[in-house]
Formats: structure tokens, C-alpha cells, sequence
């Protein structure tokens, strides 16, 4: 047991509920340290929302955790029991998603749901929960506090919503806020002060952050380490710094060549990098390696062993020919 | 010759139950033959209404919209008519933007048989061609739309936008669905099929980093205006507007080393206070 971690999740399998064939996570294996921020990153449907609901213990009814430890401060969270994931939920784990609205309630008032989530976990009077509200209104950026306090969230721009699922996430103080693209469905202005606030209410609360995204540009931005996955595997781990400069993983090398790169002028030939082929369906994976039918440097032992994941240099890597094709761009 | 696509002093707003909702305010530009124009703003600032008004789907307050030469704007739909095969658009939601009970020969085909081009022997075999052309497998042409992926629905949408080899094409957010090594499938697609089919597109985005090396030149629109327009590169290197610079330093560069910028706050105006920039 590392006892220096926040979070650790140990081999995570999900499987709709009854097909022990199909997998939707494969052994999912990564942790969070006390403070960090964690980016998970992957293309739509590689298991980044499924692997963050599970820890929440909120798997949709479909699926089911087959197996795979997770652990809160190194004791296992009781993740099948709803009643004691109520009293993490909220106090020790915020989250985030990226839809304010699957969050809010159209028809209670801003002030009464982020009340709410206090008098959950506090035993304090409804005043004291109001001014608390308002505080935190006002800590999450958003103008006349006092005012909006009192709002329905349709009232409210989408920025202002999350912002508003932000104050709820974070009203007890939690250790940890998984925040899953919460920032896809607005402007990227907007974006960028959502990501603000993120970093400030980390620098002064000390929480971790498990950001999922799809976009290296916020993962570059706010990440202290990164886990890239595809088709419900992790396929590499890295601090930043190092998956930037030195990609190990010929999906990683992919994604990062397909990233625009702002003032950037490619000579010549095509406008962007592109990956060929696509994501594999999940009911149809190809044999050996996920990744083998869209990779450049797939050999025959890709097509019949799976890779294992292991350490190479500062990089955890499932690749059977893992490093440098050649410099990104 | 006169330009391909000239748009001039365009208004267009909507009446609400909240008031008046003044969604382009008078926009002009134009558009030479084989050209690319991105239209980059943030949402709610008038690209799709801008859009559907060139395209005649949306009754316009003012300004006149030419296509080569001749006026398209205030026209019946009968009038339209002839005009339509010329400009033809590909939608952001490549899922909902097709009829899901027609197969995929049919939806490339219709507007074939809608315009009556050739006979139906020679429709088919354009059918298969495009198919081809954009990606797709021939062999899928009896296939249902849910049965492809979405990358490979955006390229049965410009496989139909294609099939009257119109001179422009208006691409609506057609790759902010898409995930970013599909994205970049698309975008290559319509670069390489620019040449093939010398067609012009006006590709709307919310997403500047897209269309650096793919558009020619970069409108930037802000609250039913264009605010400045220029070279895709110069843009980026020496942005003129302030709202254009508010947008470039919001964006995430995909480099650590780069510190995070986006400390500007001036698109909160438009939240809080409402109304004009
Ligand atoms: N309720 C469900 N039943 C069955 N499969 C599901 C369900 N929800 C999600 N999935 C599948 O699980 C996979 C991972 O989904 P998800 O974690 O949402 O991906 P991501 O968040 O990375 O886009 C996808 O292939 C998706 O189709
Ligand atoms: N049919 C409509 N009725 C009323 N308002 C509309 C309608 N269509 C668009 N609008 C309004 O016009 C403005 C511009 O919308 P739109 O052109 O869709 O922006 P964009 O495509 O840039 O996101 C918005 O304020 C929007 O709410
Ligand atoms: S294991 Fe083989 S197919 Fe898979 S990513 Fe590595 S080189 Fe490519
Ligand atoms: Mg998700
Ligand atoms: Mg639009």
C-alpha cells in the first residue's frame, strides 16, 4: 500500500453487466498524489468517464465493476455501497462533468442546491449555509452573488452554471475534484478562466484534480502528470514535461501531432497530421495490441501479444516498441 | 471577374419573446473563386444565422448577398432554384443533419434527382465515384447512417455538399464533433478535394488553432460583426482587434513549457453588461 497517495485505482475492470467478454476498462492502473493535478486523456469512448464514475461509484446501471482495487487514503472506498459513497461524494471527492445541467436542478434556485450539498455533510442553520453560499458564489467568480443566489440555473450563461457546479464541488473542502471535460461544451474564453479558477482553488484549498479531457492544449496547460488511454487501456504514463518532450507511445506521438500548434506554420503537404483508421468498437477489439491497426510500426508480435504495461526510462508505456519514431513536427 | 461570394452591409435579427435579437449587424466580405475563408467566433455570435442567410435559409433585414456576379439574396425559393446547386453547406452534427431511414447511396444522390442531372445509370455510378472520392467504401453505399462512424457520416455529408460540384460550400462546424486525429482526417479531406473539384469553402469554427494552415485568410466575427479580417498566419503573429487577441491568449497551447496566458476578461462584458462590444 503506497501511503503516500490519495487515490489509487489497481487493476479497474468494467464489463456491461453480464458480458464477461466485452470490457469497457482492461486493468486500469494509476493514482493521484495529494495536490496534484492528474490528466487523463484519450478520444471519445476510451473509458476516462466510466474509470471516474467508477471511483465515484456511480457506473451506470449497464456496467459493473469486475474486478480492480480503489483506495482513498489507502483504505479501499466502499464503492457498491451507495449509502457510505453519499458521505465521500461531496466531502472528500468533488466532481464536475461536463454538462452543468446534469448537475443542477431546473427547478430549485442556485442558493438552495449549493445549500444543499453543505447541509449534506455540515451541521450548521440554514442562515450560516446562505452566507456560505454567497461566499462561495463570489469565490467561483461570478458577479453579484447576492443576486444570482437566488437565480434558476436557466438564468445563468453556461460558464456561469459550471461555475456554479464548481462552488458545489468544491463547498466542503473536498481532497480530491475529478473534473470530467468541464470545460468542452463552453468558449474557449470562457475555458480559460474556468481553468483559472481551478488552479486558484487548488493553490489555496490543496485538492488534487483528476482533469479529463481530450484536449492536450489544457492538458499541457494544467497537468502535473498525464495518463493517456485508448480503447479502455492505459497505454502511457508520464509527468508532463516528459510526455511532451519525449512521447513514448506511438498514440501519444499520433495525438500529438494531430494537435494544432497555434504559430506554427507546417510546410507544405497537408494541412494537419492525422491519425489513420479509427477507434476500435469495444464489442470488436482487434487481437494483440488495440492500437495495432492504426499504428505505424506494428510488427507481427503486435498482432498476437497484448503489450504489457512497464516502465521505460521516466515513462510507463504498453507498447512493444516503444520511443522516438522521429521528432514531433 | 467579379468575386465569388460577395456579401454587403447584411442585417439580420430575431424577434423574442425577450426582445429583439439583433444577430448579424451588418457584415460584409468577399470570396475569390477556389478560396478558403474560416469565420471564427465564439458561440451565440452570429456564424450559422450569417450562414444560412447567404444560403437563402434565412429571410434577411438587409444588405444584399452576390453570388458570382449575380444577386441571390431576396429571391423566392423558384428563383433560388438555379442558384441552389452553386452553394451547398455541411453541417456541424453529422448525426442529426441526415435522414436516418435513407441509405447512404440515396442521401449522396438526392440532390442528383432533385436537380435532375444525368440519367439514373449515371447518378448511381457518380454515387459510387464520390464514395470513393471521400473515403468511403463503395461496397457500403446500401448501408444506414448509424451504421457508420461519425467522421465517416461528416464525409457522406460532403459527398452529398460535393455531388453537384457546387462552386462554394459553407461547412458549419463541421469537425467540432469529432475527435482531434478524425478532426484532422476531415480537414485534410476538404483540403485535398479543394483542388480536385474547385470549390471555395466558407468554413464557420469556434476553434482558430484548426484553420491556420487550412484557410487562406480568417474572418474573426464578434457579436453579429466582423472585426477584422486577415492572413491565417498574420492573425495569429499580429492580431489587431481587441477581442482577436482575448481569443488567441485563451487558448491552451499544447506546450508545457509555455506558461498559461488568458488572463483577459473581456468577453465577460458580454455576459454581465449585454449589448455592444
Ligand atoms: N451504460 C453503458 N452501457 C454500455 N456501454 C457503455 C455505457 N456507457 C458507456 N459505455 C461504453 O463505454 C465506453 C467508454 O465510455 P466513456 O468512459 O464514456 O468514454 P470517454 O469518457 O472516454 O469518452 C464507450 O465505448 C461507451 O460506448
Ligand atoms: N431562430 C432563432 N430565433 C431566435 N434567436 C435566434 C435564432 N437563431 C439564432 N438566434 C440567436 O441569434 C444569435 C446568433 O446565433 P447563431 O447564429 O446560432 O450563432 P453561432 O452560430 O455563432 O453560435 C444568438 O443570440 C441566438 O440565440
Ligand atoms: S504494441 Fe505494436 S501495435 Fe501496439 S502501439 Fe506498440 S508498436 Fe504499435
Ligand atoms: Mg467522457
Ligand atoms: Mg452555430
Amino acid at each position: 500500500m503506497n501511503g503516500t497517495n490519495l487515490l489509487d485505482i489497481r487493476d479497474l475492470r468494467v464489463s456491461p453487466r453480464g458480458m464477461t467478454e466485452t470490457a469497457i476498462l482492461r486493468g486500469v492502473t494509476f493514482s493521484v498524489a495529494p495536490g496534484e493535478t492528474l490528466a487523463v486523456v484519450g478520444e471519445s469512448g476510451c473509458g476516462k468517464s466510466m474509470a471516474s464514475l467508477a471511483v465515484m461509484g456511480l457506473l451506470p446501471p449497464g456496467l459493473e465493476r469486475r474486478s480492480g482495487d480503489i483506495l482513498f487514503r489507502g483504505e479501499p472506498l466502499p464503492v457498491d455501497d451507495n449509502t457510505a459513497m453519499r458521505k465521500v461524494r461531496g466531502r472528500r471527492i468533488g466532481m464536475v462533468f461536463q454538462e452543468p445541467m446534469a448537475a443542477l436542478n431546473p427547478v430549485y434556485t442556485i442558493g438552495h442546491q449549493v445549500a444543499e450539498v453543505i447541509l449534506e455533510h455540515e451541521d450548521i442553520s440554514a442562515a450560516e449555509a446562505r452566507l456560505r453560499v454567497v461566499e462561495l458564489l463570489r469565490e467561483v467568480g461570478l458577479p453579484s452573488p447576492d443576486r444570482i443566489i437566488d437565480e434558476y440555473p436557466h438564468r445563468l450563461s453556461g460558464g456561469q452554471r459550471q461555475r456554479v457546479v464548481i462552488a458545489m464541488a468544491l463547498a466542503c473542502k473536498p481532497d480530491l475534484l475529478i473534473a470530467d471535460e468541464p470545460t468542452t461544451a463552453l468558449d474557449v474564453t470562457v475555458q480559460a478562466q474556468i481553468m483559472r479558477l481551478l488552479k486558484r482553488a487548488q493553490n489555496e484549498l490543496g485538492i488534487a484534480i483528476i482533469l479529463i479531457t481530450h484536449n492536450l492544449g489544457l492538458v499541457a496547460q494544467m497537468a502535473d502528470r498525464v495518463v493517456v488511454m485508448y480503447a479502455g487501456h492505459k497505454v502511457e504514463e508520464a509527468s508532463v514535461q516528459t510526455l511532451f518532450a519525449s512521447p513514448q507511445h506511438p498514440y501519444t506521438q499520433g495525438l500529438l501531432r494531430a494537435t494544432p500548434r497555434p504559430g506554427r506554420r507546417r510546410a507544405g503537404g497537408k494541412p494537419l497530421e492525422e491519425i489513420p483508421g479509427m477507434v476500435p468498437a469495444i464489442t470488436d477489439p482487434p487481437s494483440g495490441c488495440r492500437f495495432r491497426p492504426r499504428c505505424p510500426r506494428a510488427t507481427r508480435e503486435c498482432e498476437t501479444v497484448h503489450p504489457a504495461v512497464r516502465q521505460v526510462g521516466d515513462t510507463i508505456v504498453a507498447c512493444h516498441h516503444p520511443g522516438r519514431l522521429e521528432a514531433v513536427q | 471577374m467579379s468575386p465569388l461570394l460577395k456579401v454587403s452591409d447584411l442585417h439580420c435579427s430575431f424577434d423574442t419573446t425577450r426582445g429583439k435579437v439583433h444577430a448579424v449587424r451588418g457584415v460584409s466580405f468577399e470570396m475569390q473563386r477556389g478560396e478558403t475563408l474560416a469565420l471564427v467566433g465564439e458561440s451565440g455570435c452570429g456564424k450559422t444565422t450569417l450562414a444560412r442567410c447567404i444560403l437563402g435559409l434565412q429571410k434577411i433585414e438587409s444588405g444584399d448577398v452576390m453570388l458570382d456576379g449575380q444577386t441571390v439574396s431576396g429571391l423566392s425559393r423558384r428563383q433560388l432554384r438555379p442558384h441552389r446547386a452553386a452553394m451547398q453547406c455541411v453541417f456541424q452534427d453529422p448525426f442529426s443533419s441526415l435522414n436516418p431511414r435513407k441509405r447512404v447511396e440515396t442521401l449522396i444522390r438526392e440532390p442528383l434527382d432533385l436537380h435532375g442531372v444525368g440519367t439514373v445509370a449515371e447518378r448511381r455510378k457518380t454515387v459510387l465515384e464520390l464514395m470513393e472520392r471521400v473515403g468511403l467504401r463503395p461496397d457500403w453505399s446500401r448501408r444506414f447512417p448509424h451504421e457508420f462512424s461519425g467522421g465517416q457520416r461528416q464525409r457522406i455529408g460532403i459527398a452529398r455538399a460535393l455531388a453537384l460540384r457546387p462552386k462554394l460550400i459553407i461547412c458549419d462546424e463541421p469537425v467540432s464533433a469529432l475527435d482531434v486525429s478524425v478532426q484532422a482526417q476531415i480537414i485534410n479531406l476538404l483540403y485535398e478535394l479543394q483542388r480536385d473539384f474547385e470549390v471555395s469553402y466558407l468554413f464557420i469554427t469556434h476553434d482558430l488553432t484548426l484553420v491556420e494552415n487550412f484557410a487562406d485568410r480568417v474572418a474573426i466575427m464578434y457579436l453579429g460583426q466582423i472585426v477584422e479580417v486577415g492572413k491565417a498566419g498574420e492573425i495569429w503573429r499580429n492580431p489587431q482587434h481587441e477581442f482577436t487577441r482575448t481569443l488567441i491568449e485563451a487558448i491552451p497551447v499544447a506546450d508545457p513549457n509555455v506558461p498559461m496566458r488568458g488572463t483577459r476578461t473581456f468577453c465577460d462584458a458580454r455576459v454581465t453588461v449585454g449589448g455592444s462590444s
